[in-house]
């Protein structure tokens, strides 16, 4: 490899390494929030207008900074997107099929858990208003971010085929095991639609706890893919140097030796 | 990725994860949140034994009894089907087709005792006792679809005429997962036809 | 690592019985509340006792290393513990 390109894997590298840690702080950030903002656990789906009108109306402060942290940390997820992307593509190679389909979801999904955080922002900026508006805004903001499973259930279902459906050593294969599990789990969220109370209304175990926890661990989990595949040479440079070692002068006979001591092939110099 | 045979160093036995070893964080993984929905059940009855028993009484306790014999059948015949597919006997087929076919006889029965709580205006919201027996059958319905499908994966792999070298991981790991469906339904069933008392 | 078919058959066996007996349990109880709530004791012993052969026996569990069988064996004792537990504070 050349030196120039030895540096761009190098930043590269770092690059992903600096996602991999936002993706981490993105976590910390919205779980901070949510506790400040004093979502977790969630307000109940049953409550009457006006109890939720005077739970925005206590520690509105403290909730208003959560909700800040949480605009941070929910756009933060767009680095594990992003990140993951990458990891799918050098996965896939072209044409990058699933890497798209992954990029492209979870960027929607990225804008609704955004918008989740900018509609409870707006419930809480006047809790003086008609307490059904500020019911409805909480209702709405909830929405987005637990009803909307279907995108984050195709990002990772993206990821599992990816990872179990191609030959690869970048990734194991347990992670793409956890994503069918991720997916599987977020699975019961869109029905909070129908309740009220019980286990599947929107701050009962299936809607809130299960998918809350479930999308903790699988950010996490994203991070740690991340940073993992990112110090793990590309599978093709891998079996070259593994080649290489095995017949050391097979490949170094018949290139010319740069008198500079500086090598323009790719291939002939990655490290044992 | 794969797992191979390992000697155990106290007993000196050789052992052997089934199927993948990863495929265990979502076997883990489900029987996990099964475990935490099986407590919620239980915890939300307490704040209403009257309405879980009266709730209760509406399902037919016999259709349970039955899916659970289908159930248990059909993992008996998987197992036969993973021990005879590694001994390499071809003629594999009908055993996965059994299964297949006690899966879809759960199905059957699943869809009955539905349909006719359905009728009598019994659904997912009519009080929190339906709301379990809903998402837990549901829940553990789309398993067994899951599951269902795997099978005929399973039976397509393990008939085809040249072996591939993952062929026994993949069939080893089918099988885990729908043994895994009926491990869930044994404890299932206990808790929302029989806990109504 | 070859498994006795044998084997596999007396396991359906036990289920098979183990499920018939869960089954009377459910019919035959009386009115009585004590009786009930250790008629569903039972059961759900039986039913962690059944889950525990299905993983021993048909996911051949019993021949997985020793982490695998202490998931499972783990898994039943705290589980089921937990779940009769709940059911019976209260």
């Amino acid at each position: 490899m050349s030196i120039a390109s030895h540096q761009r894997a190098a930043a590269n590298a770092r690059f992903q390494t600096a996602l991999a840690v936002t993706g981490f702080l993105a976590v910390v950030l919205i779980f901070v929030g949510l506790l400040l903002a004093q979502y977790l656990p969630a307000p109940y789906a049953s409550w009457s207008p006006e109890r939720l009108d005077e739970f925005y109306d206590s520690h509105n402060d403290l909730r208003r900074l959560g909700i800040v942290m949480m605009l941070f940390g929910t756009t933060m997820f767009v680095a594990l997107v992003s990140g993951m992307k990458v990891v799918l593509a050098r996965i896939e190679g072209p044409p990058r099929t699933l890497a798209t389909l992954q990029a492209n979801i979870g960027a929607a999904g990225t804008v609704l858990l955004m918008l989740f955080a900018m509609i409870t922002a707006v419930a809480a900026y006047r809790p003086e208003r008609n307490p059904e508006i500020t019911q409805a805004l909480h209702d709405l903001g909830w929405y987005m971010a637990f009803i909307s499973a279907v995108p984050f259930i195709i990002q990772a279902l993206a990821i599992a085929v990816c990872v179990l459906g191609n030959k690869q050593t970048l990734l194991p294969r347990w992670f793409g095991y956890l994503n069918i599990s991720v997916a599987v789990l977020l699975l019961p969220g869109v029905s909070m639609l129908f309740f009220h109370s019980g286990p599947l209304s929107y701050h009962g175990i299936l809607t809130y706890w299960v998918p809350l926890f479930d999308f903790g661990i699988w950010m996490l989990a994203m991070a740690w893919a991340i940073w993992y595949a990112s110090r793990r040479p590309d599978p093709a440079d891998e079996a070259l140097a593994r080649a290489q070692r095995a017949h050391p002068l097979s490949l170094d006979d018949e290139l010319p030796r740069p008198t500079d001591g500086r090598s323009d092939d790719a291939r002939t110099e990655v490290p044992a | 990725m794969s797992s191979p045979d390992v000697t155990d160093e106290r007993s000196g036995t050789r052992t052997h994860v089934p199927g993948e070893a990863g495929l265990w964080i979502l076997i883990c993984a489900d029987l996990f949140v099964f475990t935490i929905l099986f407590a919620g059940f239980l915890v939300d009855r307490h704040d209403n034994p009257a309405m879980f028993s009266r709730s209760g009484q509406e399902l037919t306790l016999a259709i349970g009894v039955a899916n659970t014999l289908v159930l248990l059948t059909s993992s008996l015949l998987v197992a036969r089907f993973v021990q005879r597919h590694r001994a390499g006997d071809p003629a594999v087929g009908r055993l996965a087709l059994g299964a297949i076919g006690c899966g879809l006889l759960f199905l059957v029965l699943k869809v009955f005792e539905w349909t006719h709580l359905a009728s009598n205006d019994f659904g997912p919201v009519t009080d929190t006792f339906f709301s379990w027996y809903f998402v837990l059958t549901g829940l553990h319905l789309v398993h067994l679809l899951f599951g269902l499908t795997g099978l005929f994966v399973a039976r397509r792999v393990a008939l085809r005429r040249e072996r591939k070298e993952h062929d026994g991981l993949v069939v080893e790991g089918i099988a885990t997962y729908w043994h895994m469906v009926d491990l869930l339904w044994l404890v299932i069933f206990p808790l929302v036809y029989l806990t109504a008392v | 690592m070859t498994y006795s078919p044998s084997r596999n058959d007396i396991a359906w066996v036990a289920l098979v019985v183990a499920t018939l007996l869960t089954w009377f349990l459910g019919t035959s109880h009386d009115d009585e509340v004590g009786a009930a709530h250790a008629g569903v004791v039972v059961a759900l012993v039986l039913a962690f006792a059944k889950a525990w052969i299905v993983g021993n026996e048909f996911m051949e569990i019993r021949h997985a290393p020793r982490w695998l069988r202490s998931v499972l064996a783990g898994w039943v004792l705290v589980a089921g513990s937990g779940l009769i537990g709940i059911y019976l504070l209260g």
